[in-house]
């Protein structure tokens, strides 16, 4: 926490080594956020950029209530969240058809692992729409009412989308599932 | 499997995920802050706003030091112009009485015709002359008294050199006398 202080005191004054040292602690932990978010790797690069803009422009206001941590995840989110409505035209594209083929049979997922980078892969090939609200509500933790808001969609939409993005999800899992099990047989 | 447990795997899988931060994130966000810094109203670095200033400034300047010469200029113009008017009628005014005295003895009825398109030609000139001064001193807002200065010069000098010969091209003509303002014909 001092270490923090210190950047953050650092930062605050403009030091550029401060700026450095705190680039390095949460570059990769703001970057997965924003990959979660973005539609590519590129887009996550370009909002992580902004990310750290806001961070040192606004740094002087975080007054030490919560977590630093807390903090940046949640400027990382709303910067991703800002970029997402920007991209809004083009976000709920030929999704629906996808999503209909997922009748199969459910898979019990809690006796196989998957690593972060499986799940990264299978939340990347979301649908912009359904991979926001999964994310909101599953990893961020908000409510519909809240996603509701901050997306500018209907509550049911929210639900219907998680409902969707968790199908989709699944399916995804279950292929990698699948390959795992052929390949450790 | 029921949804929370689904979405509680998720959850603890994904808190922690820190992938590679690629190296060109780092220089395109410094670019970022630099441009965000520059463009940003700050007193005490150099940014957008000071540059803005200077380049109003700069054309400010520029603007008035390029007008100031134009209207001098335009000044020094219309005095030349007025006395370039001016030049062609005392030449012309000059020209007349020098036939009269050079010539006077050697006048003939043969010149006659050549004597009245001399005279009739200084005539001419000579109401040119009083007209001529009498529009610069109106056409001259500015400088009205350099008008008047030159309306002056073109009278005193037509009466000086009037009385001047000349070896001109006119070969012989009547004594003339120009009016300018303020002078009644008699």
């Amino acid at each position: 926490m001092d270490i923090n202080r210190e950047l953050i005191d650092g930062c605050i004054r403009g030091q550029r080594a401060s700026q450095d040292a705190l680039y390095k602690k949460f570059s990769s932990l703001l970057f997965g956020i924003c990959l979660r978010y973005a539609r590519n790797r590129m887009e996550a690069q370009d909002v992580l950029q902004e990310v750290f803009v806001k961070v040192y422009n606004n740094i002087g206001s975080y007054n030490n209530e919560g977590s630093f941590e807390g903090w940046l995840r949640r400027i990382a989110v709303n910067t991703s969240i800002t970029n997402y409505r920007k991209n809004l035209k083009h976000a709920y594209q030929a999704d629906v058809d996808e999503l209909i083929r997922t009748n199969d049979e459910p898979m019990h997922f809690e006796d196989l692992e998957f690593t972060a980078e499986e799940m990264m892969l299978c939340i990347e090939n979301l649908p912009s729409g359904y991979k926001t609200v999964f994310n909101l509500y599953v990893v961020e933790g908000f409510m519909h009412k809240e996603i509701s808001d901050m997306l500018g969609i209907d509550v049911n939409t929210s639900k219907s989308q998680l409902s969707r993005a968790k199908t989709y999800l699944q399916r995804e899992l279950k292929n990698i599932a699948t390959v795992k099990i052929k390949e450790h047989v | 499997m029921s949804e929370d447990r689904f979405y509680n795997q998720v959850r603890s899988t994904m808190a922690n995920y820190q992938p590679e931060v690629p190296a060109s994130a780092y220089s395109g966000m410094r670019k970022k802050l630099w441009w965000s810094n520059f463009t940003k109203m700050s007193a005490t670095r150099f940014n957008v706003w000071y540059l803005a200033i200077l380049v109003t400034g700069a054309a400010v300047a520029l603007n008035l030091s390029s007008e100031t010469p134009v209207n001098e200029a335009i000044v020094v113009e219309q005095s030349t112009q007025s006395a370039e008017t001016a030049q062609p009628v005392l030449e012309a005014a000059n020209a007349a009485p020098a036939v009269l005295l050079s010539n006077e003895s050697q006048c003939s009825t043969k010149n006659a015709p050549s004597e009245r398109n001399s005279n009739g030609h200084a005539k001419q000139i000579s109401n040119e002359t009083a007209s001529t001064g009498q529009t610069v001193a109106e056409e001259t807002s500015v400088g009205s008294s350099d008008a008047q200065q030159v309306s002056n010069a073109t009278e005193v000098n037509t009466e000086k050199e009037s009385q001047q010969p000349t070896s001109g091209g006119a070969k012989r003509g009547l004594k003339v006398k120009t009016y300018t303002d303020g002078q009644q014909k008699k």
